[in-house]
């Protein structure tokens, strides 16, 4: 008789179950396995994301200081005991800003990255295994035309149109970055198709929507994924430049480009207000670039060790 | 003892993956005479090409070899420095030729570069005669590419190797790997990947090439029937040790071993139109949990106690025929008999 | 008399290559592959039908036509009398029930992110109506072809080759099928687990009463599965019948060229082998009359001119070469 031993799935389990899904709770914690084993920073940056999504959510509730109290005595401060990271020209916290900005950040990086890379897959796939049609012209051209135009600028005559708020600078930059996850996802789906597997459902008679969504959209995510991570650093600058022109969110809600614009201008009075928001951005970049990596190789079933 | 060209002893080597010591080869020994060809038989996982690998030194970076000596030649090869076996070894003594043909070739180059570069390569390294113009290079591959059989070698040459069949590839290979007079051939799977009527062609081509240029082979091979027919003594391998080794025609013909024995009659030839097969039980164990004695004991219809203990040497059985079990001694002549 | 599962009736698949314009500008234009070139053959049902043949013969590309993975050009393919090539959704839907193919790499037929369970059930929730107990049934499946029960739960690369072409067979066999096409269903095996999956097969047909069309360049299994053969050489069958009486009496030059290189494990049964000369010509520019006059040692100029077509020896075996006509 065959006997294997299998090291993970030390839960025995019911004869009676539901679906034969891998319970989430298997999935999550191997790859939380898999990213801790990762070599490199790997694991940095999840820490680190998973640090500023926490100080997305709760901060503002939690952290004591609110972000728009003035206190104009106390202004252009220095980092102390009372504001751990300084005041900017009006006496407003930094560190209760930089919270604020953090989940403006997140808000906006998570949002328009999820919209653009939802519709940019499907999209994709659909024309990619559609290919040759003239659906799939259609999309090409749609997504060629998108491209072409250079994202901020893009962006900018998006927020022009639509007017400045969180919502319409997360359209936006949806909008811009909607072309390249569809080219991406097409572009993978176009060699899965070919599958065996892929042949196997269409030999089965399986109709085309559940083939596309239940063979060929989970196996081209590895480099979305990847994608994605990169494109969240992206957005961030994008968010930061956008709102540090003005056309962003507006003040006086933080977020870190605003923070910029007005550290900007009291850049020779207080180095502070400007080096915070800088120093988060930067942060951020890493810490998704790792994260994304990461990410990729642990949500990868061939890197999975092979229980012989 | 002047005609024996490779004599590995007690050979062992080891894989480092992911913290865990995997024990390809256990205390492997044998000895390859001039002219011979020594056929290594086994399944997936048996060691066969970590034993090709380890002779000339090309284990991946998490194998290394714990112990043993291989000597070809009169030297140690184990001994020897990078560059030794560089300069001197691989590539002029000693040629190697893959499975993969396609993988062998780069795909942007023509035949043409490749096989000048290798030819200037080795005609750097040899003692006489003055630098060769590429032309003379030229016609030098040419000349190869035909001895090996390829049509219109001349026109051929100047082809990407995707022009060229995976028959044809494998012969560019043996063509670059016995050009230079080497005195042994490994081969590991080199007609695996192709279609039987082109594996014909190549083994018959080995074989002419070999005793053209008085080469050995190693040929390694999980096709019983192919080192049936073209080696000389052949050696079973199982999970890293010899289970049994002799003359080809005695060990597949008689052989005596449980495992071989298995392994032979669970072939569809040994067997009229559906009958049922036989089937070892269990797997191989993981190489790094071998069990102790006999590796083969969990899966032996015939083990005793001492199987679990005492591990078998090579014990001769017939002349020149040699099985590693322990129960030969009082099986004596019979040979075993799988239900 | 057994019934005609499936009747094959001059079935013509190409492939076109270089439609594109940079290909009509710069390269050599439409090419045409030959895969299937008028191919017919009967399989009974209940027996094992086995189809060898080497690279480019177009035993896969056959399989997939069947299974219209790929359309035809020309030709019928009939299964319990209906023409599955007209078929409307119906037809097309009983017979993708009852017809099943077992593709060659043990892994990529099998979704990696899928879990065991899931692979097996997805035929199971395609067609089964009502709530037939699909734990049950995928617990079954399991059991038929010796999975242990925690497989359900694990993705395919988890597995042994062996046990990854178990997965496959189960899916295969999970609307119990009439015919299943198993397309070189021992590739890539040890020789122990080629064993156990030919007494798994063997096994198979016999509880479910199944059809096979066996697709191998093996010819030992072959001989040993098969109750009929036939062998394929660049699109076109050049010999066919009961496997028994064309392995005893070879009368195309090909077959008795393949034949006789196969490898021989036991002395006495090496004997001299016609070792062909040269490569398999491409299915692209097949050559004219008999294709296998590039390497046939008694081609003469009829061969170079007319095509042989498949001559009637006797109790169902044909073969198709000029050498045999008249005789």
């Amino acid at each position: 008789m065959i006997t294997t031993t299998f090291a993970n799935n030390g839960q025995a389990q019911q004869r009676t179950r539901v679906s034969f899904r891998r319970p989430l709770r298997v999935t999550l914690a191997e790859t939380t396995r898999a990213i801790l084993r990762n070599r490199g920073g790997c694991w940095i940056g999840t820490v680190l994301v998973a640090m500023m999504l926490v100080t997305a959510i709760l901060g503002p509730f939690v952290f004591p200081i609110d972000p728009n109290l003035q206190d104009i005595a106390n202004r252009f401060a220095g980092p102390s005991a009372s504001h751990l990271l300084g005041t900017d020209y009006l006496g407003r916290d930094l560190l209760a800003r930089l919270i604020c900005g953090c989940r403006i950040a997140m808000s906006v990086a998570f949002g328009s990255i999820s919209l653009s890379a939802i519709v940019g897959v499907i999209l994709g796939v659909i024309s990619g295994y559609l290919e040759g049609s003239k659906l799939d012209y259609a999309t090409i051209f749609v997504f060629d035309v998108v491209r072409s135009f250079p994202q901020v600028v893009l962006a900018l005559a998006v927020v022009a149109v639509l007017g400045c708020s969180m919502l319409n600078l997360i359209l936006a930059l949806a909008f811009t970055v909607f072309p390249f996850y569809g080219r991406i996802a097409r572009a993978q789906t176009l060699s899965v198709k070919e599958s065996d597997y892929v042949k196997a459902a269409e030999a089965m008679g399986l109709n085309r929507m559940k083939i596309i969504f239940r063979h060929i959209v989970p196996n081209i995510l590895a480099p979305v994924i990847v994608c994605l991570g990169m494109d969240l650093a992206t957005i961030i600058i994008y968010e930061a430049g956008l709102s540090f022109l003005g056309l962003g969110v507006r003040p006086p809600t933080a977020s870190w480009g605003i923070m910029l614009r007005n550290g900007y201008r009291y850049i020779e009075t207080s180095p502070w207000m400007i080096l915070w928001p800088a120093v988060a951005i930067s942060l951020s970049m890493i810490a998704f670039s790792l994260f994304s990596e990461g990410l990729r190789v642990a949500l990868d079933p061939k890197q999975r060790q092979r229980n012989v | 003892m002047s005609d024996i060209l490779l004599d590995v002893r007690n050979l062992c080597v080891e894989y480092n993956l992911a913290g865990k010591r995997m024990h390809a080869l256990d205390d492997v020994t044998f000895q390859l005479k001039k002219g011979e060809v020594l056929g290594v038989a086994g399944e997936s996982g048996c060691g066969k090409s970590t034993l090709g690998l380890a002779i000339v030194r090309l284990l991946p970076s998490v194998g290394e070899i714990a112990d043993g000596s291989i000597r070809f030649m009169g030297r140690n090869l184990v001994k020897l420095s990078e560059q030794q076996m560089d300069k001197e070894i691989r590539g002029k003594q000693i040629a190697m030729i893959f499975q993969n043909p396609q993988s062998a070739l780069n795909p942007v180059f023509k035949i043409e570069t490749q096989m000048i570069d290798i030819l200037r390569f080795q005609s750097q390294h040899q003692k006489s005669g003055a630098k060769k113009t590429r032309e003379e290079l030229k016609q030098q591959a040419i000349d190869q590419l035909k001895e090996t059989g390829i049509a219109d070698p001349a026109e051929r040459i100047s082809n990407y190797p995707f022009e060229y069949s995976g028959g044809m590839k494998q012969r560019v290979m043996i063509s670059m790997a016995l050009s230079s007079k080497t005195s042994l051939l490994i081969a590991d799977e080199p007609t695996t990947a192709l279609d039987v009527t082109i594996e014909a062609q190549i083994n018959k081509l080995l074989m002419e090439l070999a005793e053209k240029y008085q080469s050995s082979i190693l040929y390694i091979s999980h096709d019983l029937g192919v080192l049936s027919e073209i080696t000389d003594r052949v050696m079973i391998m199982y999970a890293g040790r010899i289970f049994e080794t002799g003359q080809t025609h005695s060990v597949f013909d008689e052989p005596r071993h449980p495992y071989s024995t298995a392994l032979i009659e669970s072939l569809p030839s040994s067997r009229s139109k559906k009958r049922r097969l036989l089937t070892i039980p269990g797997q191989v164990p993981p190489l790094d949990q071998l069990p102790s004695g006999c590796t083969f004991h969990p899966r032996c219809p015939f083990a005793k106690d001492k199987c679990r203990q005492e591990n078998p040497s090579l014990i001769e059985v017939t002349p020149n025929h040699w099985s590693a079990c322990l129960l030969d001694e009082w099986r004596g002549r019979q040979r075993c008999k799988w239900i | 008399m057994q019934m005609d599962l499936i009747k094959i009736r001059d079935l013509k698949t190409y492939f076109f290559q270089g439609k594109g314009i940079v290909s009509k500008l710069f390269g050599q234009g439409l090419r045409t592959v030959h895969a299937v070139d008028g191919v017919s053959l009967t399989i009974k049902k209940g027996r094992t039908f086995g189809l060898v043949g080497e690279s480019g013969c177009g035993k896969s590309t056959l399989a997939r036509t069947i299974f219209r993975l790929v359309e035809p050009q020309e030709g019928e393919i009939y299964f319990e009398g209906k023409d599955i090539l007209k078929a409307g959704p119906r037809e097309m839907r009983n017979f993708r029930q009852n017809a099943q193919l077992i593709f060659q790499d043990p892994y990529s037929c099998l979704n990696p992110r899928m879990t065991t369970g899931q692979i097996i059930a997805e035929p199971l929730n395609l067609y089964k109506s009502s709530k037939v107990n699909v734990e049950r049934k995928v617990d079954e499946i399991l059991e038929a072809v010796s999975l242990p029960h925690d497989a359900v739960l694990k993705f395919p690369n988890e597995f042994s080759a062996g046990q990854a072409r178990r997965i496959g067979v189960a899916r295969a066999i999970a609307l119990n099928p009439d015919f299943i096409v198993a397309d070189e269903p021992t590739s890539g095996l040890d020789i122990s687990t080629v064993a156990t999956i030919l007494n798994l097969m063997q096994d198979l047909q016999e509880r479910l009463d199944l059809t096979y069309l066996w697709i191998s360049h093996n010819l030992d299994q072959v001989k040993y599965m098969s109750d009929d053969i036939a062998v394929m050489y660049l699109g076109k069958v050049v010999e066919m019948g009961k496997t028994s009486d064309v392995l005893n009496n070879l009368a195309h030059p090909y077959s008795q060229a393949l034949i006789s290189v196969i490898p021989q494990i036991r002395k006495k049964n090496q004997k001299n082998k016609i070792v062909l000369e040269g490569e398999i010509p491409s299915p692209i520019t097949p050559p004219s009359g008999c294709r296998f006059r590039t390497r046939c040692k008694y081609v003469s100029k009829k061969c170079k001119e007319e095509e042989p077509s498949l001559i009637d020896l006797g109790s169902g075996h044909y073969a198709s070469c000029h050498l045999l006509g008249g005789s």
